[in-house]
């Protein structure tokens, strides 16, 4: 939604707009299907990882490590794909959100808790500065 | 009052006041300057832990401060953390005017500093994790400025920090309960893994490097410096904390094979790889991850903690030399950016630092080729400057450990060294017999010229310094509970 927003790339820096060129791709029939074949696997990986992981975290119901499982694995998946920075933002996010469902339930520290807090909410910040930046006043 | 609002608290405030107030760029500069160098005299003589009396009035010291349950503690043993922590920022700050460094770089190195020193006096201590990534995160517009194009070294920077510190977080759950005993070894080799992980990211170990050399030819090369000293110190003294306070994990052999490993490999492949740069800020982000490698060198070589305390003190006797040659290259650099391309303003500054466009320089800048020449050869090794005795002394202990690593070490150096030759010949040699001039400004001179001197001075005098240094060792195993 920030980015559909936003104002067209400045000048000079068409080869950094890079969401209007993912739109471009995503519309075409054989990146959609490569990226749903490889969320399946990451899926398939996740359901065979999760009684191992389960074994370790007894406090986690099975449910909650798939779930978290599935999440960082998307996520790691989705950060390999793009270099945007929109997009590396929202694997990130998912990746880690991925991650606290895990720790919310071995971690009980309220510090932690926060923190971890901090860093999710920090991570979406620096994303839309990292979206704004080019179209901001230099600070030289 | 307590030495956590002091040194953790009072900076962040200050950063967030001169971000208010960032376009006022003197009074930033000399507050953020001022404070550090207070912060760093404070940190030498105030009575942590005790009462401070100001004539009649009796004001409590403590050295703890209490945060939703979990504690900061900053006490008298922490003091040389704190000195090395603030001097170092106050070193960079005095630099920062003279390298033209972004309005926002005073506030958001204060707060850098203040976000480092909460992570290193947080208990437990493995909470100092979370606090470095809101470092990083903090850290980001030093990398990415506003109103230039969004950095990829700072995208992929951001990457691997978020991804290095759910393994500490997750390590220091899993050996929570397995301190006292090492009968059960199932979880500690999970933990010795997922903590090994951890560190392979944070440290930026190969494969997880090529984020340095990016954000190096991309970002403002004194943003970087800062950042490349200050990110990696705090990351390695996590992790000699995590030594100190294991004994199941200093007691495990393949740690120390694991840091031999890491350590030669970023040497070699870094000093091969910094032969064959064509970009002078590529080339300090190479020599970063040389230095990054020399780091896990000097850690091994003092391993185990108890035994070989005394060589442990060379890892902090490498600080202060690496911190002397990045703030001079890093001004060089700047020097030459300032200087170059005047005839073709639209140049980008990714551009700006080339050798085709810096080539013959020396006749225009001879100030800062002098200065680069010095602060590179210092961080190579070479004799005679800051960086040869520590680095000799390692190379020493390495190659009584063994052979093939101290091979490998030397291998890297022998390729930092070509990279040299290679930078000289390109500054110096040139077609145009223009006459010599000197373009840098006065104060660039002045500082450019004071810090290749005391490279120099340092170099020739070693005993002033590195004794002193070494013994931080002592005091900081010290501090570890």
């Amino acid at each position: 939604m920030a980015q559909s927003n936003l104002q067209a790339a400045p000048p000079g820096q068409e080869d950094r707009a890079q969401p209007a060129a993912l739109s471009a791709a995503q519309s075409h029939l054989s990146v959609w299907i490569f990226r749903i074949f490889a969320a399946a696997i990451v899926v398939v990986a996740a359901v065979s990882i999760a009684p191992t992981i389960d074994q370790w975290l007894p406090q986690l119901s099975e449910v909650q490590i798939l779930g978290s499982v599935v999440l960082i694995g998307v996520g790691l998946l989705h950060l390999g794909l793009t270099s945007d920075p929109f997009w590396v933002i929202l694997g990130l996010l998912t990746a880690l959100s991925g991650f606290e469902i895990i720790y919310a339930g071995v971690e009980i520290s309220a510090l932690v808790q926060g923190l971890l807090a901090s860093v999710t909410l920090g991570l979406g910040v620096i994303g839309a500065y990292l979206i704004l930046s080019p179209t901001m006043e230099p600070v030289e | 009052m307590s030495s956590p609002i002091l040194w953790i608290v009072l900076p962040g405030a200050v950063s967030v006041l001169l971000l208010v107030i960032q376009r006022q760029r003197l009074v930033v500069y000399i507050t953020g300057t001022v404070l550090a160098l207070l912060l760093a005299g404070l940190a030498g003589f105030l009575p942590i832990g005790e009462s401070v009396s100001i004539g009649t009035f009796s004001i409590p010291f403590a050295d703890t401060l209490t945060v939703l349950g979990r504690r900061f503690v900053l006490d008298s043993n922490d003091r040389s953390t704190l000195l090395l922590i603030y001097l170092g920022l106050a070193f960079w700050l005095i630099g920062s005017w003279v390298a033209h460094a972004s309005r926002i770089f005073v506030p958001l190195s204060l707060a850098v500093a203040g976000l480092l020193t909460a992570a290193l006096a947080v208990e437990p201590f493995l909470y100092a994790a979370i606090i470095l990534q809101i470092a990083v995160l903090v850290s980001i517009p030093l990398l990415s400025a506003p109103g230039k194009p969004t950095s990829r070294g700072a995208v992929r920077y951001l990457t691997y920090q978020t991804m290095g510190f759910p393994f500490i977080l997750f390590t220091g759950w899993l050996i929570a309960g397995t301190d006292a005993s090492v009968a059960n070894r199932e979880p500690l080799t999970l933990a010795y893994i997922l903590l090994g992980l951890g560190f392979w990211l944070l440290l930026s170990i190969i494969p997880f490097h090529t984020w340095i050399p990016m954000i190096a030819e991309e970002s403002h090369p004194y943003a970087v410096a800062f950042l490349l000293y200050e990110l990696p110190l705090a990351v390695t003294l996590f992790g000699l904390g995590f030594i100190e306070r294991y004994p199941w994990l200093r007691e495990t052999a393949g740690l120390y094979t694991l840091l031999e490993i890491a350590g030669v490999m970023m040497i070699l492949i870094a000093g091969i790889l910094a032969a064959f740069q064509d970009h002078f800020g590529r080339m300090m982000g190479y020599v970063i991850l040389v230095e990054i490698g020399l780091s896990l060198i000097a850690i091994r070589v003092g391993m185990p903690p108890g035994e070989n305390e005394r060589l442990l003190g060379l890892f902090f006797a490498i600080l202060l030399p690496r911190a002397l040659s990045l703030g001079v290259w890093a001004l060089a650099l700047v020097a030459f950016m300032r200087h170059s391309g005047e005839g073709d303003k639209a140049m980008a500054p990714s551009q700006q630092l080339k050798f085709r466009e810096l080539r013959g320089s020396a006749r225009r800048l001879p100030v800062a080729t002098l200065s680069l020449v010095f602060a590179y050869f210092s961080l190579a090794g070479f004799p005679l400057l800051v960086g040869f005795p520590v680095r000799l002394a390692i190379w020493e202990e390495t190659a009584k450990i063994s052979m093939v690593i101290a091979s490998g070490v030397l291998a890297g150096y022998i390729g930092l060294i070509i990279g040299g030759i290679r930078s000289v010949a390109v500054l110096v040699l040139s077609s145009d017999e223009s006459p010599w001039k000197v373009s840098e400004t006065r104060l660039e001179s002045i500082l450019l010229i004071l810090g290749s001197l005391v490279l120099l001075v340092m170099g020739l005098l070693p005993q002033l310094f590195t004794p002193a240094l070494a013994q931080m060792a002592e005091i900081f195993l010290r501090s570890s509970p």
